[in-house]
């Protein structure tokens, strides 16, 4: 349910730390959140939504606007910690780190599982498989209920730029299904 | 099935969820179920650390509320005191380094040079500078010319037919004789100080004294007098001044060489204190003034070799025979 009306006073008490507006905030954009991070970062989606919301909180008293800009401000903040987990990875690839890949394999290695679980989860794997910047524009606008702007806004790119993108993920995630003929159930 | 073209605002409505399954275009029916299988309601997994969440939320939300007693009020206090002490101990040091150099203005000079003095550290007074910049950084002045600065030369020192800043230089020895037969305990001090030097020479014909009389009667009487005692004193306390780092025209220096230069006779064996006369603006004569103070020394003024005259000012000259040996040379340059 959004917020849309009750969202001025749900913010203004989750800035003095109403524990039932941090409540309500969370449950609203949680969800999206941790999809958007699940499907670019298997494996730390959880971690990173959690360092999500406590920067959130860090910088609650400082933000101003509305639902769409509250929910515009998580993801770019979603945004940077992913940045920030890809260098880390790309720091500390070692020999350990492979062999927790090992351990723990990628989801998208593993599609029959993913499949398994929800057509949610399928989706989202199906997303993820497109080159990273399709993937992050799909991802931002369908799971992120963002706009074409604020997508550019967050990514660092033109609207333009934007739309192209998207309109080759469609392209390529229609035919890809079409190949395939696997339907996806919700 | 091949998926037909999509246009660019179908695209955007599909990504926006508002286009059914049913009525998406041909090829893409798969994918608008697909967008909407992701955007779907929130599982309770997704949410299974909330209560862990929230609960550190409200704590950084709360740790960061402005508290009832906030250090706002302090900091700027601190700050200005700081901010304060700096900029007072910054203007003490360039005011000291300006002193040292002598590069205040005459009064603050003064004020600066006794401040300085009781804690034992001597920089130069006010008047040193006036006395120091017209003997020694002003090239003579021709009357009528332009000055350094554009201004012309004042007719009265046309008149008196002489160089109007370069004879100050001669002013001090007759403002200590005129102190003297005052009876001021400066010039008392003056004249015993004179007393233990050695021989001394008077005018040398030609000494433009007029010009510099004029011109120490225009500072008026206490800064006369207050000069006379500071050349008295410091010819008491350093009788051997002169010695110097060549090329460093210290101002004391050059004035005390100019003294010395009056001393030295052509024969170089001049010695001790001497009189203001035959003051040139050669730079020959200055070295050789700078080196002749140190023949001032008890002791000194040896017989001089005449052709080493020029290094008189060098520090290792600054004894006793080489020291004579530039009075020698210097008198010879000073007065042909």
């Amino acid at each position: 349910m959004p917020l849309e009306a009750q969202f001025c006073g749900v913010l203004a008490a989750a800035r003095v730390g109403a524990a039932w507006a941090l409540v309500t905030l969370y449950r609203e954009f949680q969800p999206g959140i941790l999809r958007y991070l699940n499907a670019q970062a298997p494996g730390d989606g959880e971690d990173l939504a959690a360092e999500v919301w406590l920067d959130a909180a860090a910088g609650l008293g400082r933000f101003e606007g509305d639902e769409n800009g509250f929910r515009a401000w998580l993801f770019t903040i979603a945004h940077r910690r992913l940045i920030d987990q890809r260098r880390r990875d790309a720091r500390h690839r070692t020999l350990l780190g492979s062999l927790e890949r090992l351990e723990h394999p990628n989801p998208l290695d593993c599609e029959a599982e993913v499949l398994a679980s929800s057509g949610t989860d399928a989706a989202l794997a199906l997303i993820a498989r497109l080159p990273r910047d399709q993937a992050e524009v799909v991802l931002l606008r369908v799971v992120g209920g963002l706009d074409t702007d604020e997508v550019a806004a967050i990514v660092g790119k033109k609207a333009g730029t934007v739309r192209v993108l998207q309109h080759r993920a469609l392209k390529r995630l229609a035919g890809e299904l079409v190949e395939e003929g696997r339907p996806v159930t919700n | 099935m091949r998926p037909v073209p999509l246009d660019p605002d179908t695209a955007d409505r599909l990504l926006a969820g508002v286009v059914p399954p049913e009525d998406a275009p041909p090829g893409y029916e798969e994918v608008a179920r697909l967008l909407s299988a992701a955007s779907s309601e929130p599982r309770a997994e997704e949410l299974a650390r909330e209560e862990e969440l929230v609960a550190q939320m409200a704590a950084i939300v709360g740790s960061s509320l402005p508290s009832p007693r906030s250090r706002r009020r302090f900091k700027p206090v601190l700050r200005s005191r700081r901010v304060t002490a700096a900029l007072v101990l910054a203007g003490l040091a360039c005011t000291a380094g300006l002193a040292s150099a002598g590069s205040l203005p005459g009064g603050l000079q003064d004020v600066a040079s006794a401040a300085l003095a009781k804690i034992g550290i001597s920089v130069p007074d006010g008047d040193d500078e006036a006395v120091t910049l017209s003997t020694e950084h002003r090239a003579p002045a021709v009357p009528g010319s332009r000055g350094p600065k554009g201004r012309e030369v004042p007719a009265t020192a046309k008149r008196a037919g002489a160089r109007p800043r370069s004879a100050v230089s001669a002013a001090p020895r007759d403002v200590e004789t005129r102190a003297e037969q005052r009876g001021t305990p400066a010039a008392r001090q003056s004249k015993s100080a004179r007393a233990g030097g050695a021989a001394r020479n008077d005018h040398v014909p030609g000494t433009p004294s007029t010009a510099a009389v004029k011109a120490s009667k225009s500072r008026g009487p206490e800064r006369r007098s207050a000069r006379a005692a500071s050349v008295s004193r410091r010819q008491a306390a350093h009788p051997g001044r002169g010695q110097g780092a060549p090329g460093t025209p210290r101002k004391r220096r050059t004035r005390a060489g100019a003294q010395s230069t009056r001393n030295s006779t052509p024969n170089g064996s001049g010695a001790g204190q001497g009189q203001a006369t035959g003051r040139q603006q050669d730079p020959a004569e200055r070295n050789g003034g700078q080196g002749g103070s140190g023949a001032g020394n008890p002791g000194g003024g040896g017989s001089g070799n005449p052709g080493t005259g020029g290094q008189g000012g060098e520090p290792a000259n600054g004894g006793a025979g080489p020291g004579g040996t530039a009075i020698s040379n210097a008198g010879r340059n000073g007065r042909p």
